[in-house]
C-alpha cells in the first residue's frame, strides 16, 4: 500500500532531485579534460627528457647506468668520441612502448641528466613516433628546464 | 759539447771496458751528458741508447729518476739548497726563500741570463755545517743569510 | 715433485715446492684481492693488497710473492688483514679520479671490483686528489695517467713477456707516471700487441679504437679464432647490436694456446669489415666495362661458364674447413694453387722422409726440454707464436736454441743458443746437427756448432719450424732435413707453424701447383689478391676470370665476374690450425656468403680423379740449393707485421702504425748514394735503403707495408719465393 503511494507521489524522485538541487550550487569537481588540464603534482613522471646545461649543451655523459637500471629496457644509446676528445652522445634511445615510468633512470644517473618531465599527453598516430631521439630529449630538456625555472 | 762529440765519448767509455754489461755504462754516459749539456734532451738519450743498446724508454727512465740530471735546460751553476731536517732546524728554509729573493725565481727555475737554477734539495750528507747551500761541486756549510750575496758574486752575479 | 701441506683459513691445500701462497689459495678456491700480480707475469709485489697473516710471522705478507713452505698457516681473512687491505685499497683510490661514468674500464675494471668488495667504505682523505693530467696518445693506445694505479702489469708485460720494453715509469714518487720515450709509441718500437692494454686492472692503458665507442658490459662476446694469420689466435670479439666493437685477448682467462696474447692484427684489424673498399655487390663485365647485378644473375653467369671447364683455382688459405671442402666439390681439387704453396713443398719433402704429413700440435713444445726453432722473422709473419716461444723459455724453463739467418730482437735474448748462419748454409748446418746427434765424438770443426749439438744431446728435442722457412726456395729441401732429424732425436716432435690460418687445410685437401703449371680454361681465385698472396705472378690467359672478393682489389678490373663474400669475422666453422682444430664463431649477419654462393653451384663428379699419388720415400736428408756469385746478394722480402693480409690497407686501425718501405742492408753491402737499384731477373726496383749492422753480410731485407703492383712485377716469376732470392743492387 505504502509502495503505491511512494510511487505516485514520486517520492524517489524528489529524493534523487533534492541532492541535484543541492550539488548544483556547489563548485564543480571533474574537469573538462581536453579544454580544461589539472596540472600534475610536484613530483610526478611524465616523459623524459635531457637536460642541458646553461650553454645549451646535453649533461649526458654515455655511462649507460640509466639503461642498465631500466628494468624494461627502454633506454639505449650510442657514443663515439668527440673530436676534442671528449665522449660524445651520438643517439639515446627511449622507447615510450615499453617505459612503464617508474623513475629508476632518473635515480641511477650520476650526472643529473636524464629527468622526467610533467607530460603525459604523447600519444602518437604511429609507434615509431613513441621512439624519443636525442634530438627530442633535448628539445623536451629546453621544455623542462622552463618549467623547472617557472615552478621556482 | 756536439753530439757527435758525445757519440765519441761514450764509445771510448765502452773501450775502458770497466764493467762486464754495457748496461752498466748507462749512469757514467748520463754523467758526461749532465756535466757537458745544459739539458739532457732526448737527442742524448738517443745517443746513450743506440751506442749502449739500451731501450730508449730505459735511458729516460734513469735520467728522470734521479734528481741530480736535468732533463730540462738548467742555468750554468746549479744551486742547491738543503731543506731536510738539520738544515731546516737551522734556517734553511730562510737561506731558500733569501736566495731566490735575490735572483729574483722560485725554487726550480732559472734565472733569465741562464746564470743560476735555484734547487730546494733533499740532504746531501752535509748536516755537521747545517745549512748547507751547494753551487754545483763547491759546498757551502753554516750558510748565513748575509753571505749569500757574497757567495754569488763569486759565480758572476752582477746585483 | 712432491708436495707438501698447507693451512690457508683453515683448509688444508695441496702444494708444490716453488709454488705462492697466492697461486695454492687460487687453485683451492680462496680469493685473495690483487692488482700488480698477474697470472702471466712475474710477481712484484708492489700494490701490497694481497697481504695475508703468516702464523709466527711478525707482520703482514704479500702472498703473491710469499712462497709455499710445509705446515705454513696462513690466514686470509682476519680482521687485522681485511683492515691493512682497506687501508691499502683506500691509500690507492685516494689518487684516483672518480670517471667511472665515462671510463671505458668501468664494469671489467678490477680496481672497482676489488674495491667494492674489499675497500673502505669512506675515504678519510680531505686533501684534494693529485692531478697529473697526462694523457699520451699513441695512434692505437692511449694513456690516461690520472687512471693510473702504478702496478706496473704493463711495464712487465710489454718489458719481460713481450721483450720490447717501450713503456716505463717517468719521474718518481709522487709524481711518477707511465710513458713510452718522449711519449711517442711509434719511435719507442712499440709492436702495438695491445697486451699491456689488456692487463692494465683499471682504465689507465686504453685501446683507441674503442674508447667512449661503448661500455664493456653491455657487448655480445663471441670467441673465435683470428685468422688473419697460421698463429690460430682465440680471441673474444665483442660486438652490439650486430657490429662489432672491438677484440680482445683476456690474457690470463682465454684458454685457447695462444693464452690470450694478441698482436695488432689480431686486436686491431677487425674494422676491415667497416672498410669503405668492401665490395656491395656482384659485378659482371659487359661490353667491357663492369656492372652491378644481383646474385641470382651473377650465380646464373657463373654457373654456364664453369659448367664441363677446367678451372684454374687461386686460393687464399684462411677459408674455412667448410668452405674449402665446398669449393673442392665445385672446383675439383686438381688445378689448384694457393698461397700456402711453399707450406705444401715444406710438408712434401717432410712426408718423403717421414712417410706423413702429420706434423705435431704446437703445445707439444710444452713436454720438450729443448725447442729448436728453425725460421727467421717469427715475429713477423706469426707474431703470438714468437710470443709464446719466448713465454716457454721464461715461464716454462725450456731452452730455445735458434737456426736461422737474422737476429731477432724477441727470441735471441732468451734464446739458450743460435746458430746464425748464411741462408746458403742452412741446410748445411743442420747436417751437421745430425751427424753430431748420431755420433757423439763428432767434430764439424765449428766451435758454436759443436755447443749446439751438445746442449741438444740426451735431451727431449721439439723443433718449430717458421716463418721465412716456407718462402725459400729450400723449403722442401728444409722440410726433409728437418724430418730427418728429428728421427735421430729424443722426442722429435716438428712443428710445422703454417703461414696464413688454414694452410693445413689446403695443403691437405689440394693437389697445389705451382701458378704456371695451371692449364684450365677459367680463373677463379678464391678470397685472394694476387700483389698480395701471389706476388710476382700474373693470371694464366683464361675465357673468363671469377673473383671472390670482400673487397675492391686491384684485380677487380681485370675481372670478368666479381662475387662479394664475407671477411672471417662473418664467418662460422673451422680451421685446421697449429693447435689442432680451432673454431670460429660469429654473430654478425653478412649479406653475401661464399658457402652459400658454393651450394647452389653443381658439384662436380671428382669419382674420375685420381687419388694422391704415393710419393716415394727417400731416407736421406735434403741437399743445399741456393747458391749465391759473388756481388749477388740474397733478398727477403717481408711485409711488415702490419702488411700481412694487407690488413693495413683495408683495416685503417692497423694503417695508422703501418711501417714504411724500406731496404735494409748490411753497412759492408750497401752503397754510398742515398738509393739503389734493386736487380732481380728482369725486376727492378728503386728504393732508398738505411743501413742495419744487424743484417748478415750478403743478405738484404725488403720490408713491405703491403705487396703493392711494383714489388710484385719486381718478383715477377719467383712466386712462392719472398726468402732467399738472389739479387744485385746497383747505385742509382
Amino acid at each position: 500500500m505504502m509502495s503505491v503511494i511512494k510511487k505516485v507521489a514520486l517520492v524517489d524522485l524528489l529524493k534523487g532531485m533534492s541532492i541535484t538541487l543541492k550539488t548544483m550550487f556547489k563548485p564543480t569537481v571533474t574537469v573538462h579534460y581536453p579544454f580544461e588540464k589539472v596540472p600534475p603534482r610536484k613530483r610526478f613522471r611524465g616523459i623524459h627528457a635531457l637536460k642541458l646545461n646553461p650553454d645549451g649543451s646535453y649533461r649526458c655523459e654515455a655511462c649507460y647506468l640509466c639503461a642498465e637500471m631500466c628494468p624494461s629496457n627502454v633506454i639505449d644509446m650510442e657514443m663515439t668520441e668527440g673530436k676534442d676528445g671528449k665522449k660524445e652522445l651520438v643517439d639515446f634511445t627511449v622507447d615510450l612502448t615499453r617505459c612503464l615510468f617508474c623513475g629508476l633512470c632518473v635515480e641511477a644517473c650520476p650526472r643529473d641528466a636524464i629527468v622526467m618531465t610533467d607530460i603525459y599527453e604523447f600519444s602518437q598516430y604511429t609507434v615509431d613516433k613513441l621512439i624519443l631521439h636525442k634530438k627530442d630529449l633535448m628539445e623536451l630538456g629546453r621544455y623542462y628546464q622552463e618549467w623547472e625555472r617557472k615552478r621556482r | 759539447m756536439t753530439l757527435t762529440e758525445f757519440r765519441e765519448e761514450v764509445r771510448k767509455l765502452k773501450e775502458s771496458n770497466k764493467y762486464p754489461e754495457l748496461k752498466s755504462y748507462l749512469l757514467p754516459a748520463l754523467w758526461m751528458a749532465e756535466k757537458n749539456f745544459p739539458a739532457i734532451t732526448h737527442d742524448v738519450m738517443r745517443v746513450v741508447s743506440e751506442e749502449l743498446s739500451v731501450p730508449l724508454v730505459e735511458v729516460e727512465e734513469v735520467a728522470r729518476f734521479y734528481a741530480m740530471f736535468h732533463t730540462e735546460k738548467k742555468g750554468k751553476f746549479v744551486i742547491r739548497v738543503c731543506t731536510n731536517l738539520s738544515c731546516m732546524l737551522r734556517g734553511g728554509e730562510e737561506v731558500l726563500s733569501e736566495l731566490c729573493r735575490l735572483l729574483n725565481v722560485k725554487p726550480g727555475e732559472t734565472t733569465p741570463d741562464g746564470l743560476f737554477t735555484v734547487e730546494e734539495y733533499e740532504c746531501m750528507g752535509l748536516c755537521d755545517g747545517a745549512p748547507a747551500v751547494t753551487v754545483n761541486e763547491d759546498r757551502y756549510t753554516n750558510v748565513r743569510l748575509e753571505e749569500l750575496p757574497e757567495i754569488l758574486r763569486k759565480y758572476g752575479w752582477k746585483g | 715433485m712432491e708436495s707438501f701441506k698447507v693451512v690457508i683459513d683453515g683448509k688444508e691445500c695441496e702444494a708444490y715446492p716453488g709454488e705462492t701462497v697466492l697461486e695454492v689459495a687460487e687453485r683451492n678456491g680462496i680469493t685473495i684481492p690483487v692488482f700488480c700480480y698477474h697470472r702471466e707475469l712475474r710477481p712484484e709485489g708492489a700494490c701490497r693488497v694481497c697481504l695475508v697473516e703468516v702464523e709466527g710471522a711478525p707482520r703482514l705478507v704479500t702472498a703473491c710473492t710469499l712462497k709455499a713452505m710445509p705446515d705454513m698457516v696462513v690466514k686470509t681473512n682476519t680482521e687485522r688483514v681485511r683492515r691493512a687491505r682497506a687501508g691499502v685499497i683506500e691509500l690507492i683510490l685516494n689518487n684516483h679520479t672518480l670517471e667511472c661514468p665515462i671510463c671505458d674500464k668501468s664494469g671489467e675494471c678490477e680496481l672497482q671490483m676489488t674495491g667494492f668488495r674489499h675497500g673502505p667504505k669512506k675515504s678519510r682523505y680531505k686533501e684534494p686528489r693529485r692531478e697529473k693530467d697526462i694523457v699520451i696518445q699513441g695512434p692505437l693506445i692511449e694513456i690516461d695517467n690520472d687512471r693510473c694505479i702504478l702496478c706496473r702489469r704493463c711495464i712487465r708485460m710489454c718489458g719481460e713477456n713481450m721483450g720490447n720494453r717501450v713503456l716505463g715509469i717517468l719521474n718518481r714518487g709522487y709524481r711518477a707516471y707511465i710513458s713510452p720515450f718522449n711519449g711517442d709509441f711509434m719511435e719507442s718500437g712499440c709492436e702495438h700487441c695491445g697486451s699491456c692494454v689488456d692487463v692494465c686492472p683499471v682504465g689507465s692503458l686504453l685501446d683507441r679504437a674503442f674508447k667512449y665507442k661503448d661500455r664493456p658490459w653491455r657487448m655480445d662476446k663471441t670467441w673465435t679464432t683470428c685468422l688473419f694469420c697460421g698463429s690460430g689466435c682465440k680471441v673474444e670479439i665483442d660486438s652490439y647490436h650486430g657490429k662489432v666493437k672491438r677484440a680482445v685477448g683476456r690474457i690470463g682467462i682465454n684458454d685457447g694456446h695462444n693464452r690470450g696474447y694478441l698482436c695488432v692484427r689480431g686486436k686491431w684489424g677487425w674494422d676491415v669489415i667497416y672498410s669503405d673498399k668492401r665490395l656491395k655487390e656482384p659485378l659482371l663485365r659487359v661490353d667491357g666495362e663492369l656492372r652491378r647485378i644481383l646474385l641470382e644473375e651473377a650465380l646464373k653467369v657463373l654457373k654456364e661458364k664453369i659448367e664441363g671447364r677446367k678451372i684454374n683455382l687461386f686460393l687464399e688459405s684462411s677459408l674455412t674447413n667448410e668452405e674449402l671442402e665446398k669449393i673442392a666439390a665445385v672446383f675439383g681439387t686438381e688445378n689448384a694453387t694457393s698461397d700456402s704453396l711453399g707450406f705444401y713443398n715444406f710438408l712434401k719433402g717432410f712426408e718423403k722422409v717421414k712417410g706423413t704429413r702429420e706434423t705435431d700440435k704446437f703445445s707439444s713444445i710444452y713436454d720438450a726440454d729443448a725447442v729448436v726453432v728453425i725460421g727467421d722473422f717469427i715475429e713477423e709473419i706469426n707474431p703470438v707464436v714468437s710470443m709464446l716461444l719466448r713465454l716457454a723459455v721464461l715461464q716454462k724453463g725450456k731452452r730455445l736454441l735458434r737456426v736461422g739467418v737474422f737476429p731477432s730482437k724477441k727470441l735471441d735474448s732468451v734464446a739458450f743458443s743460435k746458430l746464425l748462419v748464411d741462408q746458403t748454409e742452412i741446410i748445411d748446418t743442420l747436417k751437421h746437427v745430425i751427424l753430431g746427434m748420431i755420433d757423439t765424438s763428432y767434430s764439424s770443426g765449428n766451435r758454436k756448432i759443436d755447443t749446439f749439438i751438445k746442449s741438444l744431446r740426451g735431451k727431449k728435442v721439439s723443433f718449430v719450424v717458421a716463418g721465412t722457412v716456407f718462402f725459400s726456395p729450400e723449403a722442401e729441401e728444409i722440410g726433409k732435413t728437418v724430418a730427418y732429424l728429428s728421427d735421430r732425436v729424443v722426442g722429435g716432435k716438428v712443428v710445422a707453424v703454417p703461414p696464413k690460418a688454414n694452410s693445413l687445410k689446403v695443403v691437405n685437401l689440394f693437389r697445389l701447383k705451382h701458378p704456371e703449371e695451371l692449364d684450365g680454361d677459367v680463373n677463379v681465385v678464391v678470397n685472394g689478391e694476387l700483389e698480395r698472396d701471389f706476388p710476382g705472378v700474373e693470371l694464366p690467359k683464361a675465357e673468363f676470370t671469377v673473383l671472390f672478393t670482400p673487397f675492391y682489389t686491384p684485380d677487380v678490373s681485370g675481372a670478368d665476374l666479381v662475387i662479394p663474400v664475407e671477411v672471417w669475422l662473418e664467418k662460422n666453422g673451422t680451421v685446421d690450425g697449429v693447435d689442432g682444430k680451432l673454431e670460429v664463431k660469429t654473430v654478425l649477419e653478412k649479406e653475401f656468403s661464399l658457402l652459400e654462393v658454393l651450394s647452389q653451384l653443381p658439384v662436380r663428379n671428382t669419382g674420375a680423379e685420381s687419388k694422391e699419388a704415393e710419393v716415394e720415400r727417400v731416407n736421406e736428408p735434403g741437399q743445399r740449393l741456393l747458391e749465391r756469385e759473388k756481388g749477388e746478394l740474397l733478398l727477403t722480402v717481408l711485409s711488415n707485421r702490419t702488411g700481412w693480409n694487407s690488413v693495413s690497407y683495408y683495416s685503417k686501425n692497423v694503417a695508422g702504425v703501418a711501417g714504411e718501405r724500406v731496404l735494409l742492408l748490411n753497412p759492408e753491402d750497401a752503397p754510398d748514394s742515398e738509393m739503389v737499384k734493386l736487380k732481380v731477373g728482369n725486376g727492378e726496383l728503386l728504393i732508398s735503403f738505411r743501413k742495419d749492422s744487424s743484417i748478415p753480410k750478403g743478405h738484404a731485407v725488403l720490408r713491405v707495408e703491403r705487396f703493392t703492383r711494383d714489388v710484385s712485377e719486381f718478383l715477377r716469376g719467383q712466386f712462392p719465393n719472398l726468402s732467399g732470392i738472389r739479387c744485385q743492387i746497383a747505385e742509382a
